[in-house]
C-alpha cells in the first residue's frame, strides 16, 4: 500500500488549485504546524484519513484503501460567507474533478463520495469564520 | 376472504428488518464508543438510539458495552417498517460536537478538563503535546511534543473517518450477521 501516493492525489490537485487564486491562499496539511495560530486572514486545512485498508473482496485486488477527505476554510469574520463560499467552490470544484480519472494499469486510482457540507461555525468566538466539507474516498493502487 | 400472502410476506421481512436495524445499531454505538474520546467515559456511555418515528418500545440507551436491550423495538405497522431510517444515533452530552470535532472549542482548564473529573484520562492516550491555547481549536488538534500537557484519547476527525472510512459501512454487515444468527 502507498498511502503517500493517495495523499498525493488529494493534497497536489488542491495546492494548485488554492495557490492559483488572486491572492494565493495558503493551504495546511496534517502534521504541518505552520497553521497560523490565531490568523486572522484566510486559509485552508486539509485533513487527509485512513479508515479501513485491503479488506478482503470477492475481487481478487485488495490493494484498497478507505478514508475521509476533511476540507475547513478560515476566512475573515464578519464580512459575511460570500469569500468563505467562494474558497469553499474551489475546494468541491477539485474534489469533484479527481472523479474524473480513469483507471489505468499503474498508479494510484481514487475516486471520492459524496461531499457532505459546507456547515458553517460561528457559535463560538474564534477569530475567523469557518466552514467545513467533507467526503469519502477509496483508492485502488494499481502498480 | 382469503387473506393476501403478499401482505403476510411483506410484514415478515419489516419484522426482520427492524431487528436487524436493531443489532446494526448496537454494533455502531460500541464502535463509537470506542473509537471515541474516553476522558472518564460518561461520553462513552451516552450514545442512544432513537426510533425514527412512533410506535417504539423498549429504552434507550445505557452504558458501554451495549446491548440489544439498549435498543428500542420498532414499530410493527407497515407504515413505520417502511420507513428506509430506522434510527438516529446520537451521543447526548451537551459538549458532543466538540467530542466529535465538529466544534471548535476552547480545551483549556476550567473548560477542560473540568475540574471534578481528574487530570489522568481513563482511555488510552492517542496523542499528548501542546495546544495553541490562543484561541479555540478542534479537540482533537494539539501538537506532539513532550512538553505539553495536553492530551487526547481519539485521533483529530476520528468521527469523521469512521463514518466514511469504512468501519461503519464494516459494523452494519457485523450487525446484520448477528441479527441473522440471533433469529
Amino acid at each position: 500500500m502507498n498511502y503517500q501516493s493517495i495523499r498525493a492525489q488529494v493534497e497536489n490537485p488542491l495546492l494548485t488549485a488554492f495557490g492559483a487564486l488572486d491572492p494565493a491562499v495558503p493551504v495546511f496539511f496534517d502534521n504541518i504546524t505552520a497553521a497560523p495560530a490565531n490568523s486572522t486572514t484566510e486559509y485552508v486545512r486539509v485533513n487527509v484519513t485512513f479508515g479501513v485498508t485491503n479488506e478482503p473482496t470477492l475481487s481478487s485486488s485488495v490493494d484498497n484503501a478507505q478514508g475521509a477527505i476533511i476540507i475547513r476554510i478560515f476566512s475573515e469574520k464578519g464580512k459575511g460567507p460570500a469569500r468563505n463560499q467562494v474558497l469553499v467552490n474551489t475546494a468541491v470544484d477539485v474534489l469533484e474533478t479527481l472523479n474524473n480519472g480513469t483507471k489505468g494499469t499503474t498508479g494510484t486510482y481514487l475516486k471520492v463520495g459524496a461531499i457532505d457540507g459546507p456547515s458553517f461555525s460561528s457559535t463560538e468566538t474564534p477569530p475567523m469564520f469557518m466552514s467545513t466539507i467533507d467526503t469519502s474516498f477509496v483508492a485502488t493502487v494499481l502498480s | 376472504m382469503a387473506r393476501n400472502p403478499a401482505r403476510k410476506f411483506t410484514r415478515e421481512i419489516g419484522e426482520i428488518a427492524n431487528e436487524l436495524a436493531r443489532h446494526v445499531a448496537v454494533e455502531v454505538m460500541n464502535d463509537l464508543a470506542e473509537k471515541g474520546p474516553e476522558w472518564d467515559g460518561t461520553f462513552k456511555d451516552s450514545w442512544i438510539a432513537i426510533p425514527a418515528g412512533g410506535g417504539a418500545s423498549g429504552s434507550t440507551g445505557g452504558g458501554y458495552p451495549y446491548t440489544i436491550d439498549n435498543v428500542p423495538k420498532l414499530s410493527t405497522k407497515l407504515t413505520d417498517m417502511r420507513r428506509a431510517t430506522k434510527f438516529t444515533i446520537e451521543n447526548i452530552q451537551p459538549y458532543a460536537p466538540y467530542a466529535l470535532d465538529l466544534q471548535e472549542g476552547r480545551f483549556n482548564p476550567p473548560n477542560f478538563p473540568r475540574p471534578d473529573k481528574g487530570r489522568v484520562p481513563k482511555g488510552k492516550v492517542v496523542k499528548a503535546g501542546i495546544r495553541d491555547g490562543s484561541g479555540p481549536t478542534l479537540r482533537g488538534d494539539i501538537t506532539s511534543s513532550a512538553d505539553g500537557e495536553s492530551q487526547i484519547t481519539a485521533e483529530l476527525d476520528w468521527y469523521r473517518t469512521y463514518v466514511k472510512g469504512g468501519a461503519m459501512k464494516k459494523a452494519t454487515v457485523r450487525g446484520v450477521k448477528v441479527g441473522i444468527k440471533a433469529r
